[in-house]
């Protein structure tokens, strides 16, 4: 990021010097004024930067492992922290413990809260050990209750911590978006950049097989790309494949924006004035056309995420994608897919929540950055 | 002039079809082993006839598998084009065309419930907040569509699912009551499915009504500020009138020249839509089919579904060159 | 500027409200609109005050942003619904049919729209823009017709077929089937001329009618435009930044500057003893045939943004004549320099 700082004259009243800061700025600084004015756009980005660091570190966020089984909790309710109850204050925040009874009536082993017992929850309890970024060996979590349990979002049908899989599965789920994100932009790059510099027939025939690709249903497409994986493939194999063909069927729309930004930049004046100038091609892109629409660029990447997202999410829910013990958000939601499952544990919804509020942080950013891309607009 | 407008976007179709089909046909050739061996293990598996290496190869030459992929393409197409014939479901053992059955015309029927009310929806209320604008129902309208377009169809299906089965003690899904599930057509069967059609329409219609609402809005604005909207004011025209007349008569040529890509946004959710409603239609068919690697069903599946994205976006050319005299001469 | 206290004005008759003068079909008396914006009230035009006579030509000149656009559109009540037009300002308007103040009517009000269109018709810049693409011409100009004119679909297309004729578009029953898309820059000016006066009005408004056009059609549609206004006894308020422009078409001249008439006159008087130094100005930027050798010396530096409005005169900063102390601390008087020549200067005081 360049910053052109110039000495104000010191005569020059402070209107002036706001002036002459707005209008001695680069590009990259009016961008980020204008975003920073922007209250959705950067509460999204403090959304995702949230969702990217917790998800990073899940393993120290997160009180159990992704496949830790709690047996005595199966298909449990969230549990919440309290600092009171009827037996009184507490400084430290506590869960009820449970008990185990014989139904009356059915004499199936029952589960039931008993409010007597205090579980006290505390910061930094050791758990099952794990590697922090796949280096540091260590068995520290945040919190936990130490010789017992605690379940923030509840647990399923085989007494898996919801609150801990829902941190993995947003690793999974934003990692295999942006894998597809990065490909996607990087075939698009090149077969656009293609079309927008050679013209001609190159540019007439990829133009026909983007709109061909584009004019089948993109879920149908993907479920038929992923239906062929073998199904011996181990969950890395099917993890990379994913984004693969998100990447594969995801070309095209950025494709189709880097060529018309490329043909109608080429045209420009300050472009042709650069070619009369004796610049040579590689320099014209890079120096002038690229940065041209480099925003732009961006923009298209953000506002694809969601796109990715969804596709992910719909693939695995339907069985077609990530499969246990794979974890991501439509691994998990798979499990609220029958009817008797959410009428008894609604809270295996909240891997949805967490989809919703990926997708809107994206939308919400992909608006911001928009507004803010282009800095020469007229201040609204 | 439209006429051959019409008839250049009506040979562009059939091109785009042409690829279409091809790469259909590839998506079918992509999964592991052939149609033989699948069919073999299908029949024989648990029957305790064990199969071997010849037999599967008889099976490919009676299937034809032997034939290099090109003659294969040529074939299936074909079969398709002269007598609508889109080959054997194995995991069936019937023809595509038994197994499909009137789910066409259940998917047609969803698709243009959705498009009505997707439209019906989207397009006054979007005038009326341009009109509007700054009001509560236009800061109402703005969060509906970030909602509309952050919420995937299918969740809202399973909130509504979960509603309704907490609620009423009943599902949702299905597209005809269980009295005219197998009953033949009547007007009161028709009338049946078209109150299930509701349900199913408005899930559809959900994220497609968030976007269109946002482009109608946004050229609604566009064109309430054009010089010509003044200029009509400027005649002394009533204000309801001149709304009508001028901006918002163009603002519904975005909707109609998007409406290929309605289409084609719906039918992409409504396979799991369909799964979780239990829509007995092509696109849960689609995921079975896939699950059986039943391909001769998926593409069939996948040609249908793209077939009409591409008619749909026929009639939207000519519609828009019929609502916008400044195309006619452009031509094709 | 203080808004309570108008500006000395001659005009003004001492005490109480101004009353209309029934010989002028417009009296503009001390008009001021102003923008809501973000940053507050935003003065667009600040006590503009003229008048013009029946069947006459008033030339409204200055630079962008100068307020001549806003001031015929809070004639003809057309304003965006952020301006606010100050409740002491007249619009009286008289004709045959009409006598109102519009300043106090409804823009949506049946009389407003009888007037607008109707008794006032106003052309545009963009002969393109100002037309919607999708309705030929004959339906947009019988819209205008049977709107104010009440007579039927075959009349108002005979009408409208007449006045394309009147204003030298050859083969008008064709052109009304057309769209504007396929009329050149210049007919598309003529149509629209010939759409504003289908209904007969008695005062037209043309707002830099001619910027658009390449100059040799320029001259025509001024032409034409002169002519019609003579044949249909009808007055003009015609909107320019071209001193040159106003000089073949206009009987009188109000130079504008941020907002307000810093010097009006008879055109010729205007032209041949130009008082304020900014009319001055803007008749040296003309260039001329007879002095060709002279270099042509417009006036130094930029029209000053509304929200910073400078104080007492507000054309100072640019000002060679300025009077440091007086031209900077108050608002200059309207002086009379000569019959209907008045001058908002220290320099005349």
């Amino acid at each position: 990021m360049v910053t052109i700082d110039k000495a104000p004259e010191p005569a020059a009243p402070a209107a002036d010097q706001k002036n002459l800061k707005y209008y001695t700025a680069s590009q990259w600084d009016l961008v980020w004024w204008r975003f920073r004015r922007h209250r959705a756009a950067m509460a999204g980005f403090i959304v995702l930067a949230l969702m990217v660091f917790v998800s990073t570190f899940a393993e120290f966020f997160a009180p159990y492992g992704p496949t830790e089984r709690n047996s005595d909790y199966l298909l449990g309710a969230p549990q919440i922290p309290k600092v009171w109850d009827a037996n009184g204050v507490s400084l430290q925040p506590f869960i009820h413990g449970l008990s185990t009874e014989r139904d009356p009536v059915t004499l199936r082993q029952i589960t039931v809260v008993d409010p007597e017992v205090r579980e006290y929850v505390s910061f930094f309890v050791r758990g099952q050990s794990y590697r922090l970024l796949g280096l540091i060996e260590t068995d520290i979590r945040l919190f936990g209750v130490r010789g017992g349990h605690v379940h923030l979002f509840g647990t399923d049908e085989l007494g898996r911590d919801v609150y801990s899989r829902v941190l993995h599965a947003t690793r999974t789920s934003l990692s295999i978006g942006s894998l597809g994100v990065v490909l996607s932009f990087v075939l698009a790059l090149i077969i656009g950049g293609i079309a927008g510099y050679a013209g001609g027939w190159v540019d007439y025939a990829i133009q026909r097989l983007t709109e061909v690709i584009r004019v089948i249903p993109v879920i149908p497409l993907y479920m038929g790309l992923a239906a062929a994986f073998p199904r011996e493939w181990s969950n890395t194999q099917v993890y990379f494949a994913m984004s693969m063909i998100f990447g594969i069927v995801g070309w095209p729309t950025l494709a189709r924006r880097i060529r018309s930004h490329l043909l109608a930049q080429r045209g420009e004046d300050y472009v042709i004035a650069a070619r009369v100038a004796g610049a040579k091609p590689s320099r014209i892109i890079a120096r002038h056309l690229l940065p041209s629409f480099t925003s732009y660029i961006i923009v298209d990447l953000v506002i694809s995420f969601p796109y990715m997202i969804l596709s992910e999410t719909a693939l695995s829910f339907i069985g077609l994608g990530l499969r246990a013990p794979s974890v991501s958000w439509g691994v998990m939601l798979q499990d609220a897919q029958n009817i008797r499952t959410i009428e008894q544990a609604p809270w295996l919804f909240i891997p949805a929540g967490f989809v919703i509020l990926a997708v809107l942080a994206f939308t919400l950013l992909g608006d911001g950055l928009r507004d803010a891309a282009d800095p020469y607009q007229v201040k609204s | 002039m439209v006429l051959r407008f019409a008839a250049n976007r009506l040979i562009g179709m059939i091109v785009t079809l042409f690829a279409v089909s091809i790469m259909v046909f590839i998506i079918m050739e992509i999964p592991p082993g052939d149609y033989a061996e699948r069919y073999a293990f299908r029949k024989f598996s648990g029957t305790g006839v064990s199969v071997t290496e010849s037999d599967i190869d008889s099976l490919r030459q009676e299937f034809g598998l032997d034939r290099p992929a090109w003659e294969r393409y040529f074939t299936w197409i074909g079969g398709i084009v002269t007598e609508f014939d889109f080959g054997e479901a194995f995991a069936y053992e019937t023809s595509v065309n038994n197994v499909i059955g009137d789910r066409l015309w259940l998917t047609l029927a969803i698709l243009y419930a959705t498009l009505i009310l997707t439209y019906l929806l989207a397009i006054p209320i979007a005038i009326y907040a341009a009109v509007k604008r700054h009001s509560l129902p236009d800061y109402g309208l703005t969060i509906f569509s970030y909602l509309g377009l952050a919420v995937p169809n299918f969740m809202l299906a399973l909130i509504l699912l979960y509603i309704s089965v907490t609620t009423f003690g009943a599902g949702v899904g299905g597209l005809f009551s269980p009295e005219y599930e197998d009953a033949p057509w009547s007007v009161a069967k028709a009338l049946d499915l078209f109150k299930h059609l509701i349900v199913p329409g408005l899930v559809l219609a959900w994220s497609a009504t968030a976007l269109q609402l946002q482009t109608v809005r946004a050229t609604m604005l566009d064109e309430l500020n054009k010089l010509s909207v003044t200029a009509a004011r400027a005649r002394g025209l009533p204000e309801w009138r001149l709304l009508l007349k001028y901006p918002a008569r163009l603002a519904v040529n975005p909707v109609v020249s998007t409406i290929g890509f309605d289409v084609n946004r719906i039918f992409s959710e409504l396979p799991i839509v369909a799964l979780v409603l239990s829509l007995p239609e092509l696109g849960q068919l689609l995921i079975a089919s896939y699950i059986d690697l039943d391909m001769y069903v998926a593409g069939a599946i996948l040609l249908m579904l793209t077939f009409f994205i591409v008619l749909m976006n026929f009639v939207s050319d000519v519609a828009l060159a019929l609502l916008d005299p400044r195309i006619k001469l452009a031509g094709g | 500027m203080d808004a309570t206290t108008p500006p000395a004005s001659v005009e003004r008759p001492p005490g109480g409200e101004p009353e209309p003068a029934p010989d002028q079909l417009l009296q503009v008396i001390d008009l001021k609109v102003s923008f809501r914006s973000d940053e507050g009230l935003v003065r667009a035009v600040d006590g503009v005050t003229f008048d013009l006579a029946q069947g006459l030509t008033l030339g409204l000149v200055g630079e962008s942003g100068s307020g001549k656009s806003v001031t015929t559109k809070a004639v003809m009540q057309l304003l965006p619904n952020n301006a606010v037009v100050d409740p002491a300002s007249r619009l009286y308007f008289r004709t045959e049919r009409t006598a109102a103040d519009i300043a106090t009517l409804a823009p949506r009000s049946r009389e407003m729209r009888r007037i607008r269109g109707g008794e006032i018709a106003m052309i545009f810049q963009e002969p393109m823009a100002s037309f919607s693409p999708v309705y030929t011409i004959g339906n947009q100009m019988m819209e205008a017709i049977r709107l104010h004119r009440h007579v039927g679909k075959a009349e108002a297309r005979e009408i409208a077929v007449d006045m394309l004729d009147r204003v030298g578009i050859a083969n008008p029953a064709l052109r009304v089937r057309q769209y504007p898309h396929e009329l050149s820059g210049g007919m598309r000016q003529r149509a629209m001329i010939a759409l504003a006066l289908s209904t007969r009005p008695a005062l037209l408004i043309a707002d830099e009618p001619t910027t658009a056009l390449d100059v040799t059609t320029q001259a025509q549609v001024l032409e034409l435009l002169d002519e019609l206004r003579r044949d249909f006894a009808m007055a003009m308020i015609f909107i320019t930044h071209d001193m040159g422009v106003i000089a073949q078409v206009a009987q009188a001249v109000a130079v504008m500057y941020l907002g307000r008439v810093v010097e009006r006159g008879p055109t010729r008087a205007l032209i041949d003893t130009p008082h304020h130094p900014y009319t001055e100005g803007l008749l040296r930027a003309i260039p001329r045939l007879d002095r060709l050798d002279e270099r042509l010396s417009p006036v130094g530096g930029d029209i000053p943004s509304p929200m910073e409005r400078p104080t007492g005169c507000p054309f100072h900063p640019r000002c060679a004549r300025m009077i440091a102390g007086t031209c900077d601390t108050a608002p200059p008087p309207s002086v009379k320099v000569g019959p209907d020549h008045h001058v908002d200067c220290f320099l005349y005081a």
